[in-house]
């Protein structure tokens, strides 16, 4: 490709600039909006795949009629009595319903006596001290908990009310740090003893069981030795939740991916029309073209570069547009379709993720059926007789 | 080289300088953030990410039953096995 024609196809595009503006614009947008939503997903997932590296293989709770109860702390002694099973814990969480503004938090309780939660601990929350912390009721709150606590002027305490009437005065000890809040913004992380007395579970009992099996060679038969033993719960293995995740941000991006199908699909629709419908001066410029000695390869060659110059230049401008919307600025608005919005609000900042694949699929779905939507008309066009095209 | 060339020329620059950009931004390293997710993830033990669902929707989510596994004749098809097969 030589300097002047590279300059005869930018002239060219110039010369049709409000009739390729309004494509390129519209091109750009319906690419940055889909590639938000990829963004937003893939981003998430990404996050879930690290938080899952930490799970335990098994999670095990008691059913009755179908719905989860409270599970009987016997239970883990008799899982500890299995062998391969290692890292038997007991999990205590629960919503607690913050009647003011009328939405919940996620209350998680911690054994403080667990060497391993509280290093953890102590590398995310810097400034804690444990004695100090654990010498009155205490909390370490999320982002979101304690903005909405300080909207309600809770600064410094807030009285929980639990199932049996009383009050409970707890601490705000500290905060979160901001970067977990895509898990944490609506926790409130207290010692274990303390959760069971705010979500109203008794002594002997825990919210759920987790188990590890470091051997995978055994969890099959470990699972079923867990099923026998008792016909009253449900077991959860990692892979599960893994697919479970998935799934859920999976269908939700794809739900989007349907209807930017038919979006593009309506744009292609568009484009095949409105070039098919050759102005005469269009017809008189490929005409004029065709006359003094170009091919009909030369016309196409042409016209597929000018429309490789929108569907490319929209592409990237779309894509940046996309990254900038989402992981500069968090993807206000479309970030609530992934988070929903009827609780607290969600303030994540997304982890960045931008692979090879993901520009690929973007690519195959936009600029192909582009340019493939102008080069048929086109083609028509430029196998017609010069004399006539002139006419 | 025309001036409208020029001006195409230099769009295009501008495009693949941002494309460069956003390719080294989502490179750098983050690991102190994502050690923060794994460590507060450890401390709670629990995958679940905010969803910020209504009071009867489920927070944390239930996930698939596996009561059923041992006896294959009795499997539940709301989970959609059948399909799968």
């Amino acid at each position: 490709m030589n300097i002047s024609f590279i300059n005869f196809l930018t002239l060219l595009l110039y010369k049709h600039k409000t009739k390729h503006l309004a494509v390129f614009i519209l091109f750009t947008l319906i690419v940055a909006l889909l590639s938000s939503v990829l963004f937003i997903s893939s981003s998430i997932q990404k996050d879930i795949n690290l938080t899952l590296q930490n799970q335990a293989d098994f999670t095990v709770t008691k059913i009755r009629s179908g719905r989860a109860v409270d599970t009987p702390l016997e239970w883990s002694d008799e899982f500890k009595d299995i062998l391969g099973v290692t890292k038997v814990n007991p999990r205590v969480y629960g919503q607690y319903w913050f009647e003011p503004s009328e939405y919940y938090f996620t209350i998680i309780g911690v054994d403080f006596y667990d060497g391993q939660s509280v290093k953890s601990l102590q590398k995310l929350v810097k400034n804690i001290n444990l004695k100090e912390f654990m010498a009155r009721d205490n909390m370490i709150v999320g982002d979101g908990v304690k903005k909405m606590l300080d909207s309600y002027h809770y600064f410094k305490y807030y009285n929980f009310r639990p199932p049996d009437r009383s009050i409970k005065k707890v601490y705000i000890y500290d905060q979160l740090p901001s970067t977990t809040n895509i898990l944490s913004s609506d926790a409130v992380i207290m010692d274990i003893g303390l959760a069971r007395e705010i979500l109203g579970i008794d002594e002997d009992f825990a919210t759920d069981i987790v188990l590890n099996v470091p051997n995978e060679a055994e969890r099959d038969a470990i699972k079923i030795k867990l099923i026998v033993s008792h016909f009253d719960m449900r077991i959860v293995q990692k892979a599960d939740i893994q697919k479970e995740y998935k799934n859920l941000f999976n269908y939700k991006g794809g739900v989007f991916l349907a209807l930017y199908m038919i979006v593009i699909a309506t744009f292609v629709l568009i484009l095949y029309q409105r070039y098919s419908m050759v102005s005469s001066s269009d017809k008189k410029e490929i005409g004029i073209l065709r006359a003094i000695g170009w091919s009909i390869k030369d016309v196409i060659r042409l016209k597929v570069y000018e429309s490789l110059v929108i569907a490319v230049s929209g592409f990237i401008l779309g894509v940046v547009l996309a990254y900038v919307f989402v992981f500069v600025f968090d993807a206000p608005l479309l970030s609530s379709i992934f988070f929903g919005f009827q609780n607290l609000s969600v303030d994540v900042s997304l982890t960045p993720n931008l692979s090879f694949g993901l520009l690929s699929l973007l690519f195959m779905f936009f600029v192909i059926p582009f340019v493939a939507a102008v080069l048929i008309p086109v083609w028509k066009i430029a196998i017609t007789d010069p004399s006539e095209a002139m006419k | 080289m025309s001036g409208i060339t020029k001006i195409f020329f230099l769009f295009f620059i501008f495009l693949f300088t941002s494309l460069t950009a956003i390719a080294i931004d989502a490179n750098i390293d983050r690991s102190e953030k994502k050690q923060s997710i794994k460590t507060f993830s450890s401390i709670t033990k629990l995958p679940n990410t905010i969803l910020s669902t209504s009071y009867f929707e489920p927070r944390i989510r239930e996930y698939k039953d596996d009561r059923y596994k041992l006896y294959d004749g009795m499997k539940e098809i709301n989970y959609m096995d059948f399909a799968r097969k």
